[in-house]
């Protein structure tokens, strides 16, 4: 409660003093107090409209295209299983031949290569005696006895050409025999080459 | 009556305050579910799409493919494991050529079916695939028995995968045993999903 207002003035002629009191309650804080409730309502539906009510009203319209585009993408989803169910796809056995085909890739015609190194062997009048192949390494080695020393390069000058060889090396040439010389093959099997 | 006013200035602040704090609140707990909402269904429809996607892709490569048969698939990579079996079928192989039970060719047949498949040629394709070695050894004196032997292999229906050989032509003589490795493949998971 605010004071009241008192007025105390004295008379000059010495017979009366008038005294005012002011017994009306003060308005103005209560006309204050008002504007404050409405300025706080008004504040608060302008905060909700702009923080809650616009976005959230955007955001329904965005739901409402997302869940349609789900139930359209379920549907063709639907549509694309049972083309797939039509035509009796098996994928395990899809995987499972891939899987047979690329190990059978991993396999050597090893009879084959072998032809192709004793016709270049045979040509140059050598033999083989021992050989020896490795997968994990790739290797394919072999022992080429020869009467004359001066065939090794020519034979693996031939063997380079082999469209399933990678690499080919020989060792040191060393007498066998009174009458024939002896080295080692090593060839690097080039599994890709068709 | 100047502290009153002030005072109620701090409140109404105050309530402005708790007003923002209560809509910024509502704001994340409302529109923060929706977007959240939204997000999921986002992402449910991308997967979705992407199914849709794969399965279109299936479709259009497989299905003019013709795949063979399961059981046609296991006579190449059998779907169970016997070593006595395996050995059984080395065995006849190596009697078809004319390796017999004779002193001569002193044949033995070992089948390794702990055999580590890391150390093969195999080692970067086997996946879930039992890799098992099998190691023939046998004395003859014509060295196309083991040529034969390797055709045979090379031929048979079950995948066998030539991994190492070691020959030497002895000329006529049972002086050199011949070792030939090769490994054979089975898909045992098939068989523990069937």
């Amino acid at each position: 409660m605010l004071r009241k207002k008192h007025v105390y003035v004295k008379s000059d002629r010495l017979t009366s003093d008038f005294i005012y009191v002011d017994l009306l309650p003060e308005v103005r804080r209560a006309r204050q107090f008002n504007v404050n409730v409405v300025i706080t309502l008004l504040y608060a539906i302008v905060l909700a409209f702009f923080l809650i009510y616009s976005p959230y009203r955007d955001g329904t319209f965005t739901l409402e295209d997302t869940v349609r585009q789900n139930n359209d993408l379920q549907h063709e989803l639907s549509l694309v299983q049972e083309e797939f169910d039509g035509y009796e796809i098996d994928l395990a056995a899809i995987q499972f031949e891939e899987d047979i085909t690329m190990f059978q890739a991993r396999r050597i015609d090893f009879n084959n290569l072998m032809d192709d190194v004793e016709l270049i062997v045979d040509d140059h009048h050598g033999r083989i005696r021992n050989v020896q192949y490795d997968a994990s390494t790739s290797m394919l080695s072999f022992e080429v006895l020869m009467v004359s020393q001066f065939g090794y390069n020519s034979i693996n000058n031939d063997l380079l050409i082999l469209p399933w060889v990678e690499n080919s090396t020989f060792d040191v040439i060393t007498k066998s025999s009174d009458v024939e010389y002896l080295t080692t093959f090593e060839i690097e099997v080039n599994y890709d080459a068709k | 009556m100047m502290r009153n006013r002030k005072l109620s200035e701090y409140i109404f602040y105050g309530i402005l305050v708790v007003i923002t704090l209560i809509v910024y609140l509502l704001r994340v707990s409302i529109v923060g579910g929706q977007r959240e909402l939204i997000d999921q269904t986002d992402h449910e429809n991308i997967a979705l799409q992407a199914q849709i996607d794969e399965l279109n892709e299936l479709v259009q490569s497989y299905k003019d493919y013709q795949t063979s048969h399961l059981y046609d698939l296991y006579d190449i990579i059998p779907n169970d494991f016997s070593a006595e079996l395996l050995t059984y079928k080395t065995v006849w192989m190596l009697e078809s050529i004319g390796i017999n039970e004779s002193e001569n060719y002193n044949r033995s047949v070992t089948v390794k079916n702990n055999f580590n498949p890391t150390l093969s040629s195999l080692a970067d394709v086997y996946g879930d695939y039992t890799i098992v070695r099998v190691d023939v050894s046998f004395t003859t004196d014509d060295v196309t028995q083991v040529e034969d032997f390797i055709d045979i292999l090379y031929q048979s229906e079950q995948l066998f995968i030539l991994e190492a050989v070691d020959y030497t032509d002895t000329k006529g003589e049972y002086l050199k045993q011949m070792n030939i490795s090769f490994l054979a493949i089975y898909d045992l998971n098939k068989q523990s999903e069937s």
